[in-house]
C-alpha cells in the first residue's frame, strides 16, 4: 500500500513540471506588458525598462522560469504586483475560505445525493423516484448564482434567518462562521447532489441487476445490508469519479457563487488579478488549483483501490 | 365451535410441499403467467431433478419457493409453498429473509458473477454466519475457514482473505457451496450450478454436493438442462415445458418408460457414447413465449403425435401413468415411446 502510495505520487511529478511550464508560459501568452501596466500611462521607456529589469523581466525565459520554481517550492510565490502584498500570504487568506466553503457544499451535496439516489434507484419509476428525477434535472440547469440570489432573497432578507454575505473566520466566532456559510454551501451543494443523484441513481440501478445482488438476497441479508453493504460499493465507483471533478471545481470555480454571497475566497482574488493582470497572483493561483486537482485524483484512485480490489497493487 | 387443527399432511419425510404454484411476469402487455399449476413435494435427504428448456419455468419456480422473483414485476398469482409445514406464501420479506440461509439455500449458474467482487471471499461466508448464527466477527471466521476448507478449496486460511477475481471458475462455486453450506440448511436449491463450468470440473463439483448432502440428509432441487447431471444426482425427475410440469418420474423409470413426447425428444437429443450418429437429433421447433403458450397440450406444435384433440382447449390434466409416474400427455396409454435401454 505504502509502495503503490508512493509511486503515485512519484508520477505526479512529471505532470507538475510540465504544469509549471504551461502555468509559467501562459502569462507571456497574456497580451500586455505588466511592466508598461505598472510603470502607468505616462512613464518613459526608462522607467518601464528600470521596473522590468526590478521584476527580472529582461533575463532569459528559463533563468526566470527556474527563479520562480525554486521560490515556489520554498513557498514564495512572489509578490503582488498591484498591492504589494506576497502571493503566498493573499492565498493562504483565501484558500482555507474556500476550503471550508468547498467542504461544507459537498457534505450538504452528500447528504442531498446518497439517500435520493438509493430511494429513487430502489423504487425506479414511481413517483418518488420521478420527482427525485425531475429535482435533479433542476438542480443541474439552475444557474447557481440565481439560486444563490433566490436564497438571499428567501432566507436573509424575507425570513431573516441567515446572514446574505460575508465571512467570519472559524476561530473568531465558530457560529457566525457557520451561519455565513451555510447559503453559499447550499448553493453550490445543489448543483453538486443534482450531478451526484444521477450517477449514482444509474449506478445503483445497474448494480441491482446483479447476480450478487441476487446472492446476498439468497443469502438472507437484510434489505439495509444487501443495499448499503453489497450495492454501495460497487455503486460508488462512478460517483467518487463526479466527487473527485467536484472538489477540483469547488476549491477553483466557486468565483460566481463567491461573488454573489461576498465570500473573499480564491474566486475572488482570482478574479481582482485576472482583472489588473496581476501576474505573479495568477500564476500562484493556477498553480494552487493544479495541486489540488492533483491531490484530488491521487484521493480518487485510492479510494478507488478500496471500493475496487482488482486495481489495487499487490 | 372449537375446530381441531388440522392435522398437518406433511408427513416426517417431507421438506418441501408446493401446490398448484401460479407465478405471473409483468410483460408490456400485462401479466403473463410463466409458471401454471406446478405441484411437488420434496422428501428429507431427497434429490429432485427440474428440467427443462430455458424459458420452462424451471428457475421461476425455485425462485419463487425462496422468495426471491423481483417484487412489482412478478407476483405469485396462487398457491401454497409448505416448509416443513410452514406456509411461505404468507410470510413478509423481512421473514423470508430468515429463512433464505438456514432453511433454504441458493446455489447459482454464473460462479464468475454470483460472488461480489468487492468484498474477500472470506467474508462472503463469514456474514451468513453472522447474520443467522449471530456469530462475532472472530468466530465466523473460523467457522468460514473450515467451511473453505470442506468444500475442498486448498490453503483456506489464506484463500480466506482474497477475492472473488483470484479463484478459478470451479473454486468460485466451491465458495458458493461453502455459502449455501454455512447455516446446514433443510433444502439447497442448485440452479444449473454446473453449466458454466468445464467438464472435469464439472464432476468434481457434483461429487461434492452429493458427499455435503449425504453427510447432513438435506434435501437438493437440482435444476438443469442437462440431462447427463440428472442421471448422474437425481432420485426422482419433473421435466418442465411452457411454465407446467409435463411429466414426473423417478430417475430410472423416467429414463427407460418416458409418457411424455417431449420426453423422448429430449432423450433422443441426449448425445449417446454408445452410437454413433451422422447427425445430432433436436426437437423440432421452438419452445413458446410467455404469453403466447399454445392452445391445448403446450407442446402440440413440436409434438410427432399430435392429434386434432390435442390441438385445442384447456392443456391436458397431469395423469397418473404408474403409481409414481405422471404424464401431461393425452395419448399416453395408446403410445410406446422410446426410452434409453
Amino acid at each position: 500500500m505504502l509502495r503503490f502510495l508512493l509511486l503515485r505520487v512519484l508520477t505526479t511529478i512529471p505532470v507538475l513540471v510540465l504544469v509549471t511550464f504551461v502555468v509559467f508560459g501562459l502569462v507571456l501568452l497574456i497580451p500586455g506588458d505588466p511592466a508598461v501596466t505598472i510603470a502607468g500611462p505616462d512613464a518613459t521607456v526608462e522607467q518601464v525598462a528600470a521596473i522590468r529589469e526590478r521584476l527580472g523581466l529582461d533575463r532569459p525565459l528559463l533563468v526566470q522560469y527556474w527563479d520562480w520554481v525554486t521560490s515556489a517550492m520554498a513557498g514564495d510565490l512572489g509578490t503582488s504586483l498591484y498591492t504589494s502584498r506576497a502571493v503566498a500570504t493573499s492565498i493562504g487568506d483565501a484558500l482555507p475560505v474556500s476550503m471550508a466553503l468547498a467542504g461544507a457544499a459537498l457534505l450538504i451535496s452528500l447528504v442531498i445525493a446518497v439517500p435520493m439516489a438509493i430511494v429513487s434507484a430502489l423504487r425506479r419509476g414511481t413517483w418518488v423516484d420521478r420527482v427525485a428525477t425531475l429535482g435533479s434535472s433542476l438542480g443541474i440547469a439552475l444557474p447557481s448564482f440565481w439560486l444563490g440570489l433566490v436564497f438571499v432573497l428567501i432566507f436573509s432578507l424575507t425570513l431573516g434567518w441567515l446572514p446574505a454575505t460575508g465571512y467570519v473566520p472559524f476561530a473568531q466566532d465558530p457560529v457566525a462562521w457557520l451561519t455565513h456559510l451555510v447559503l453559499p454551501a447550499l448553493t453550490l451543494g445543489i448543483a453538486g447532489a443534482a450531478e451526484s443523484t444521477r450517477q449514482l441513481r444509474g449506478s445503483i440501478i445497474g448494480v441491482l441487476q446483479q447476480d450478487y445482488v441476487r446472492t446476498a438476497r439468497a443469502k438472507g441479508l437484510r434489505g439495509r445490508m444487501v443495499v448499503g453493504k453489497h450495492v454501495m460499493k460497487n455503486a460508488s465507483v462512478p460517483l467518487v469519479t463526479v466527487l473527485g471533478l467536484q472538489i477540483t471545481a469547488l476549491l477553483g470555480g466557486a468565483v460566481l457563487v463567491e461573488q454573489v454571497f461576498g465570500v473573499p475566497g480564491l474566486g475572488q482574488v482570482a478574479i481582482a488579478a485576472v482583472t489588473t493582470r496581476d501576474i505573479p497572483v495568477i500564476q500562484g493561483i493556477v498553480l494552487i488549483a493544479v495541486l489540488v486537482a492533483v491531490v484530488c485524483n491521487l484521493l480518487v484512485d485510492l479510494v478507488y483501490g478500496y471500493l475496487n480490489p482488482k486495481v489495487r497493487p499487490r | 365451535m372449537t375446530r381441531t387443527l388440522p392435522v398437518a399432511r406433511t408427513a416426517a419425510t417431507t421438506t418441501l410441499e408446493v401446490e398448484d404454484l401460479v407465478v405471473e411476469v409483468l410483460t408490456e402487455d400485462g401479466w403473463a403467467t410463466v409458471v401454471d399449476g406446478v405441484s411437488f413435494s420434496l422428501g428429507r435427504g431427497e434429490t429432485l431433478g427440474i428440467v427443462g428448456e430455458s424459458g420452462s419455468g424451471k428457475s421461476v419456480t425455485c425462485l419463487s419457493i425462496a422468495g426471491l422473483m423481483p417484487p412489482r414485476q412478478t407476483r405469485v398469482r396462487a398457491g401454497t409453498l409448505r416448509l416443513l409445514g410452514q406456509d411461505l406464501t404468507a410470510l413478509d420479506q423481512r421473514q423470508m429473509s430468515d429463512i433464505r440461509g438456514p432453511k433454504i439455500a441458493m446455489i447459482f449458474q454464473e460462479p464468475m458473477s454470483s460472488l461480489n467482487p468487492a468484498f474477500t471471499v472470506g467474508d462472503q461466508i463469514a456474514e451468513v454466519l453472522r447474520r443467522h448464527e449471530g456469530l462475532s466477527r472472530k468466530e465466523s471466521k473460523a467457522r468460514a475457514i473450515e467451511l473453505l476448507d470442506r468444500v475442498g478449496v486448498p490453503n483456506p486460511a489464506r484463500r480466506f482473505g482474497q477475492y472473488p477475481f483470484e479463484f478459478s471458475g470451479g473454486m468460485r462455486q466451491r465458495v458458493m457451496i461453502a455459502i449455501a453450506l454455512a447455516c446446514t440448511p433443510d433444502i439447497i436449491i442448485a440452479d444449473e450450478p454446473t453449466t458454466a463450468l468445464d467438464v472435469t470440473v464439472q464432476a468434481q463439483i457434483l461429487e461434492l454436493l452429493r458427499e455435503i448432502q449425504r453427510e447432513h440428509g438435506m434435501s437438493v432441487i437440482f435444476i438443469t438442462h442437462d440431462l447427463g447431471v440428472v442421471a448422474d444426482v437425481c432420485d426422482r425427475v419433473l421435466v418442465m415445458y411452457a411454465g407446467q410440469i409435463v411429466e414426473g418420474a423417478p430417475l430410472d423409470e423416467l429414463f427407460e418408460d418416458p409418457q411424455h413426447p417431449y420426453m423422448e425428444g429430449l432423450l433422443a437429443a441426449m448425445p449417446r457414447m454408445d452410437q454413433r450418429t451422422d447427425a445430432l437429433v433436436s426437437i423440432p421447433g421452438h419452445p413458446p413465449q410467455v404469453g403466447a403458450f399454445p392452445a391445448g397440450c403446450r407442446f402440440h406444435p413440436r409434438c410427432a403425435y399430435v392429434r386434432p384433440q390435442c390441438t385445442d382447449g384447456a392443456a391436458p390434466p397431469l395423469e397418473q401413468a404408474g403409481p409414481t409416474h405422471t404424464t401431461r400427455c393425452l395419448r399416453h396409454l395408446e403410445l410406446t415411446l422410446r426410452g434409453t435401454t
